[in-house]
């Protein structure tokens, strides 16, 4: 019988689909069983989806800066080893 | 080399990704790759000058070698390798500035609540995050350490595979899941009082 916490030490296992078919199987039924763990399963997994969603704008006026930057970077002679 | 100015103030969402035999120029450098260069240093560096300043750099060396590449899959893996080495490198320099103590992962301790669960009140499958919702998400990540956030950020918010992460810090593929796996407990702690419903369907 899988416990909570060895439930909850096979989430990043999980959600990569790496669980063997055994570990699987006992995964899925302490889901099932335990409504504590079949919450938490679903509260990381929407963790993990909206991270993957934040915004990738940049800032106002954040791409003119660094073209400007840039430009006057390729400008120099002495390039700055980076 | 002159860098023309975009059209306009927009930036496209980089997540579809562009053709492999895409060519490389200036131009999409700054419209692709400048937006991922600059937030990825930003989550990994918690700053939006020093951010500012590692993109910087970053994009010169990318427009300098751009004679190199010869498509987009092959500038990409490199693009996140220079990113994630200026930003470690930045953050070494400003720690040794600062004389501030730096992190040891091995020894960090990352502790998952063991408090009751409810369910939330939002779905990952909602197309579009409020504003509110992004700014809770961007402070959970803010506030974990930066060895856990390194991963977290190259790994769930850039959606990196774990072998590319393993070579760019440094760390076996075990170390990174291990990492990513209490660097998702911990996020997942963070948001849950933001979207817990309790009640909800």
């Amino acid at each position: 019988m899988m416990t909570c916490t060895e439930f909850r030490a096979l989430l990043t296992d999980h959600h990569g689909n790496e669980l063997l078919a055994e570990v699987r199987a006992q995964f899925d039924f302490h889901k099932t069983d335990c409504t504590h763990c079949g919450y938490f399963l679903d509260s990381f997994t929407v963790t993990v989806k909206l991270s993957r969603r934040l915004p990738r704008a940049m800032p106002p006026g954040l791409e003119e800066r660094l073209r400007a930057g840039v430009t006057k970077a390729l400008a120099e002679p002495g390039e700055r080893p980076t | 080399m002159t860098v023309t100015p975009p059209p306009t103030q927009e930036t496209p969402d980089l997540r579809p990704g562009l053709a492999p035999d895409t060519p490389v120029t200036p131009e999409l450098v700054f419209r692709e790759y400048a937006p991922r260069i600059y937030h990825i240093a930003r989550r990994m560096l918690g700053n939006d000058a020093d951010a500012e300043d590692v993109t910087q750099d970053v994009l010169v060396q990318v427009i300098r070698k751009l004679d190199t590449f010869r498509g987009d899959s092959q500038i990409t893996t490199w693009l996140h390798r220079v990113t994630v080495n200026a930003a470690l490198a930045y953050r070494q320099k400003r720690a040794n500035r600062q004389k501030r103590e730096t992190h040891d992962a091995d020894t960090d301790t990352l502790e998952a609540s063991d408090g009751p669960v409810s369910r939330w009140n939002v779905g990952p499958d909602e197309p579009v995050l409020a504003a509110e919702q992004t700014a809770v998400i961007e402070d959970a990540i803010g506030h974990l350490p930066p060895p856990f956030r390194d991963v977290y950020v190259l790994a769930d918010v850039e959606g990196l595979p774990n072998q590319e992460i393993a070579d760019m810090l440094g760390l076996s593929v075990p170390a990174v899941k291990s990492r990513l796996h209490r660097a998702r407990l911990r996020m997942r702690d963070a948001l849950a009082p933001h979207f817990e419903g309790g009640l909800a369907p």
